[in-house]
């Protein structure tokens, strides 16, 4: 779509980030013939290819292997470090083997495995919403995490278009957010969240938190149902509830290992069943749904050459692994796209509705699409017509249990979202408790 | 002089403090069995440094683990007649908890299929003269685990000469050989294999692995 057909035909772009999974790892097997036979899509069409087998520490290959969906026994490893042993790039081929995650794998955890977690693939037995979406709109298969590192860099290259940090730190550094160029723009825009928002860990940002752009997911059907067209958000941001947040309003479900995929299949398949409700809506909405990075899990393609290098010292060569993305909504056709695309890709959809004529996000965005990173328009076209929505049946997202953050490990993330909540309590009491009567814990005494 | 006590119990307790959040928050585990592929009965050596209280299960069980709780640091030796995983969870002191797993293949009865796989990563891979070479470290074999056959790995197009000692063979596609039977897998294996049509030295159209399937067996003492 051109920018004159986005602000002719689309109302209301809705993004959901989920967590840390590789595109073969939830979308792989669209390609293989037993269980999605799409050779259009570039997944798994056997696993036991010899390209995919990624050497143990003994010199043993292990192949990606079909995988049931279950909790695991710890995060997997996707730091800096980590994912540059996992892309494996090879000094005689000039490219990246994306053949080092068992070695990663083995060399975080000490463990040995004839089945490593991290080489498992899904199958659409276990996914029945993102498999419904898949079926039913554009998938696609060259959408990279921006980064070879892991969640808050990623996120803020997501929501920022640049990140200051090369490495998820005890701290999120201020910078300027998407919600600042939405206000900037006077595009109405809200973040629902099922937990914590994940901006929260922005210090300049919490306080946004206690105002009306911030609602508890639960509120969307509400707001859906009874906004005036004119006061409606043309942007939203759909948060799952974090695995790392210390704190959760329902069960966790972001579909961050350790999680299971389970909780976040449930939570989509209710934000879809939400969005889709108003056919009048849905005609005029798309709907992205993608994952801030890889987690560490196998991926088959290589990185696409983005060099991003800023004043603050944060370099990289490339993007990271794939990640599975969806874009969803009538205008979005039931086929693969092939488009090099990452999550800033989004930010330039937002300047191409929103902005003004020839608008681009930001230079530093700009930089990217000239270096092949696309916008999510490229996905989308006019005569997509694929306004009837996908039946998706799942259970319904569970309440958190009364203290559903037990024996949740202390990851660096974790202890980051447990400082910023203290600091929210801390500084805004009142209106923190009012809006998360769940902080109450975060009461000094 | 009440102001310098009060200082010195307050870094006193602050340090204890400290000390008890590392305790609870530190997440480490080191646990490395070798070998890991055993003839039945042979010996395999567990190491472990852990940090908070060790434990060691098999599944199936070992009789020999029944010794847990560990120290912190240690090494102990199991000979398991079937094959097994071996678990060294480590709990803190917050009752949360690491584990470690590590397989032990036990090769009985038919030969076990081993891709050995070396990746163009590897610091010993290279290229030119129209051949692209790297070297397998097979680690993780008992030296009494031998060869059978060697083989190409399923639906891999490529011609292979492999040296494994002073043992030397071509591998055409598709095809197995008996050369290396009876050699223990343990040692290097280095592969090189020529380039295919439209490949080039410092180009993404070189193979990501070179590949060997070892099948892997155990025999009576005195047979190859």
């Amino acid at each position: 779509m051109i920018p004159s057909e986005l602000k002719q035909n689309i109302d209301t772009i809705v993004v959901v980030m989920m967590e840390n999974r590789s595109f073969d790892n939830v979308l792989g097997y669209l390609r293989s013939p037993a269980h999605g036979n799409r050779p259009d899509v570039d997944g798994i069409a056997d696993p036991n290819d010899a390209s995919y087998l990624n050497p143990n520490g003994d010199g043993v290959g292990l192949a990606p292997f079909w995988s049931k969906d279950g909790p695991f026994p710890s995060d997997l490893p996707h730091d800096k470090g980590a994912v540059a042993m996992q892309m494996a790039y090879s000094q005689v081929s000039k490219s990246y083997l994306m053949n080092g995650f068992v070695k990663a794998f083995e060399n975080e955890f000490h463990t040995m495995l004839d089945q490593s977690p991290v080489m498992g693939l899904l199958t659409p037995a276990d996914l029945p919403t993102t498999a419904a979406l898949a079926d039913r709109y554009t998938v696609c298969d060259h959408w990279f995490a921006c980064l070879p590192t892991s969640t808050s860099p990623n996120r803020l290259m997501s929501m920022c278009g640049l990140t200051n940090i090369d490495e998820t730190g005890t701290l999120v550094p201020d910078q300027t957010t998407v919600y600042d160029w939405l206000l900037t723009h006077n595009v109405r825009w809200r973040v629902y969240a099922a937990g914590l928002p994940f901006m929260l860990l922005m210090p300049r940002l919490a306080p946004l938190m206690l105002t009306s752009h911030f609602r508890r997911l639960g509120e969307l059907p509400e707001d859906l149902s009874n906004d005036p067209p004119e006061l409606r958000p043309q942007v939203i941001f759909i948060e799952p509830d974090y695995y790392d947040s210390p704190v959760h309003f329902h069960a966790p479900c972001d579909n961050h290992p350790p999680l299971a995929m389970a909780p976040g299949e449930a939570f989509l398949g209710q934000v879809y069943g939400w969005l889709t409700k108003d056919p009048a809506q849905w005609a005029r909405t798309v709907l992205i749904v993608t994952y801030d990075e890889h987690g560490g899990f196998f991926d088959h393609i290589p990185p696409h050459p983005v060099r991003y290098h800023n004043p603050n010292g944060v370099a990289f060569e490339s993007t990271g692994p794939r990640v599975p993305t969806i874009v969803a909504g009538p205008f979005a056709q039931r086929r693969v796209s092939k488009t090099v695309l990452d999550n800033t890709s989004i930010l330039q959809l937002l300047a191409e509705r929103f902005g003004a004529p020839g608008e681009t996000y930001s230079a530093e965005v700009t930089g990217r699409m000239q270096q092949g990173i696309g916008s999510v328009s490229a996905v989308l076209s006019v005569p997509a017509a694929n306004a009837a929505a996908a039946d998706i049946s799942v259970t319904p997202l569970a309440a958190a249990s009364a203290d559903a953050d037990a024996g949740q490990g202390s990851s660096v993330l974790r202890r980051c979202f447990d400082s910023a909540t203290r600091a929210l309590v801390a500084q805004h009491q009142a209106e923190a408790l009012a809006k998360y009567p769940e902080l109450r814990s975060y009461l000094p005494g | 002089m009440v102001s310098a006590w009060k200082s010195t119990v307050g870094r006193l307790v602050a340090a204890f403090a400290l000390s008890l959040l590392l305790l609870a928050c530190s997440a480490h585990v080191e646990f490395w069995a070798s070998p890991h592929s055993i003839c039945a009965g042979q010996p395999v050596q567990l190491t472990w440094k852990v940090t908070g209280v060790g434990t060691l299960t098999a599944n199936p069980p070992l009789a020999s683990l029944a010794s847990s709780p560990l120290a912190s640091e240690g090494r102990m030796t199991v000979a398991p007649n079937e094959s097994t995983q071996i678990e060294l969870r480590a709990t803190r002191l917050l009752g949360t908890s690491t584990s470690s797993v590590q397989t032990i293949h036990v090769i009985s009865g038919q030969s076990k299929v081993e891709p050995l796989t070396v990746s163009l990563a590897d610091s010993s891979a290279g290229c030119g003269g129209g051949r692209v070479w790297a070297t397998v470290r097979a680690h993780g074999f008992s030296t009494a685990v031998k060869v059978s056959v060697v083989a190409t790995h399923a639906g891999d197009g490529r011609t292979y000469d492999v040296q494994h000692g002073a043992t030397r063979a071509a591998l055409m596609p598709g095809t197995t050989t008996a050369s290396f039977a009876g050699l223990s897998i343990l040692g290097d294996w280095a592969i090189s294999s020529p380039l295919l049509p439209g490949e080039a030295c410092g180009t993404s159209a070189l193979p990501r692995n070179l590949v060997v399937d070892v099948y892997a067996q155990c025999t009576p003492e005195g047979q190859p």
